[in-house]
């Protein structure tokens, strides 16, 4: 979410911590992510089973999904008529698995961005490209969350946006 | 309803729970007994909340008794496209929505922010009870995001006000009727009233990168997750 600041800037909110928790806090039964968003590691049988350990990379994957989603579904602040990934919406964690491997493997070359979001695409691309490397992997890397935010977010995102 | 076995099936956010059968045509006075009381029901003991029974139309408006702030008054805006909705019989259900308060509105405007909207929010749900409520986790966010000034700090939402309304908890019919584990996955009606935020999905350009980075930010191993918010 945003708000407009005294000085006319946006800035960006963290919201919706009804599912989040403190390491304190008792977890209750739910999942607690957004199945579109969620990384594709927890999106398999034994993660939703509770066998996978949730780990800062699987937050950074999720935030870059955000900024792929926005950058093909919306064009100047508004649902584009023409948008990929609905059917992400609806499906189970299974099956949102696979097409965001899909995704990831296939369809992220000729996906179109808005006119609104055409650079906000190329980082977004430029964020995926590591995560794509990371699923391609045999066996998997073990990745500190110091490299996760280095290589996966800081080094696509250009400087001026960072500032 | 299968042959002459009639069985009672009570709803509620929680899930369902099941009476035993019994044959209404060899047992017609129980059967008789519970046309009867239904009959004679009211819509709370159907389950409306009486706090909301009388609060319709497109501005529905009710009053909560807080023990700090004594008599909260709610206008809560439905008719709007300004909301987000989620229907259905059982789950946490969450609905946002404008909501205008004049008791609130004084509370908000005496805690300085950076967000230039002075509108507010209602968000209504039924989590369950034995999460950690939203509530106390915004407080620790709040408390930690003091030592972050500049990366946390202005990027978490301001809450205003919550209320759990105790008496809606769906454990109390389990605890009647002697259930094992009635606090196992029950849920309790809450609200929270925040500042108003709008989507990200709003912006466009760098606008948009800035703001999402910003939420990067906030959520990096140097920030919130070093305070094991997750």
């Amino acid at each position: 979410m945003v708000y407009k600041s005294r000085n006319n800037k946006w800035i960006g909110v963290l919201n919706d911590y009804d599912l989040s928790s403190t390491q304190d806090g008792p977890r209750g039964n739910e999942r607690t992510g957004t199945i579109p968003f969620m990384a594709i590691a927890l999106l398999t049988k034994d993660a939703i089973e509770g066998r996978v350990e949730h780990l800062y990379q699987h937050d950074v994957e999720s935030l870059i999904w955000v900024l792929i989603w926005v950058c093909l579904r919306y064009e100047d602040g508004e649902l584009r008529s023409n948008r990929p990934f609905n059917q992400w919406l609806k499906a189970d964690a299974d099956r949102c698995r696979k097409e965001k491997l899909d995704f990831m493997f296939m369809g992220r070359a000729d996906a179109q961005p808005s006119p609104s979001h055409k650079s906000n695409w190329e980082t977004a691309r430029g964020c995926l490209r590591p995560v794509g490397h990371y699923y391609s992997e045999d066996p998997k890397p073990t990745l500190t969350d110091d490299e996760v935010f280095q290589t996966w977010l800081t080094a696509p995102v250009p400087s001026r946006i960072r500032d | 309803m299968p042959d002459d076995i009639l069985y009672v099936w009570y709803f509620d956010r929680q899930d369902a729970i099941q009476c035993a059968g019994f044959n209404f045509i060899q047992d017609l006075p129980r059967f008789m007994v519970l046309l009867l009381i239904m009959q004679r029901m009211q819509n709370v003991q159907w389950g409306l909340n009486p706090l909301f029974a009388r609060a319709t139309g497109s501005a529905p408006q009710i009053h909560v008794e807080d023990k700090d702030l004594g008599s909260v008054d709610l206008k809560f805006i439905v008719d709007t496209e300004d909301r987000t909705t989620h229907y259905g019989l059982r789950g946490r259900a969450t609905n946002v929505f404008p909501v205008e308060s004049k008791r609130l509105s004084q509370l908000m405007q005496q805690h300085p922010s950076e967000n230039s909207s002075n509108e507010m929010v209602a968000k209504l749900y039924w989590p369950e009870e034995a999460r950690e409520s939203e509530a106390d986790i915004l407080r620790k966010v709040q408390e930690f995001a003091e030592d972050y000034p500049d990366d946390v700090k202005g990027h978490i939402p301001e809450m205003v006000w919550f209320h759990k309304f105790d008496e809606t908890s769906t454990a109390n019919i389990r605890k009647t009727l002697g259930i094992d584990d009635p606090e196992r996955g029950s849920r309790v009606l809450y609200i929270i009233v925040f500042r108003k935020l709008l989507p990200i999905t709003s912006l466009k350009g760098d606008d948009f990168l800035r703001a999402w980075w910003q939420v990067v930010v906030c959520t990096s191993p140097y920030s919130l997750r070093f305070s094991n918010i997750y």
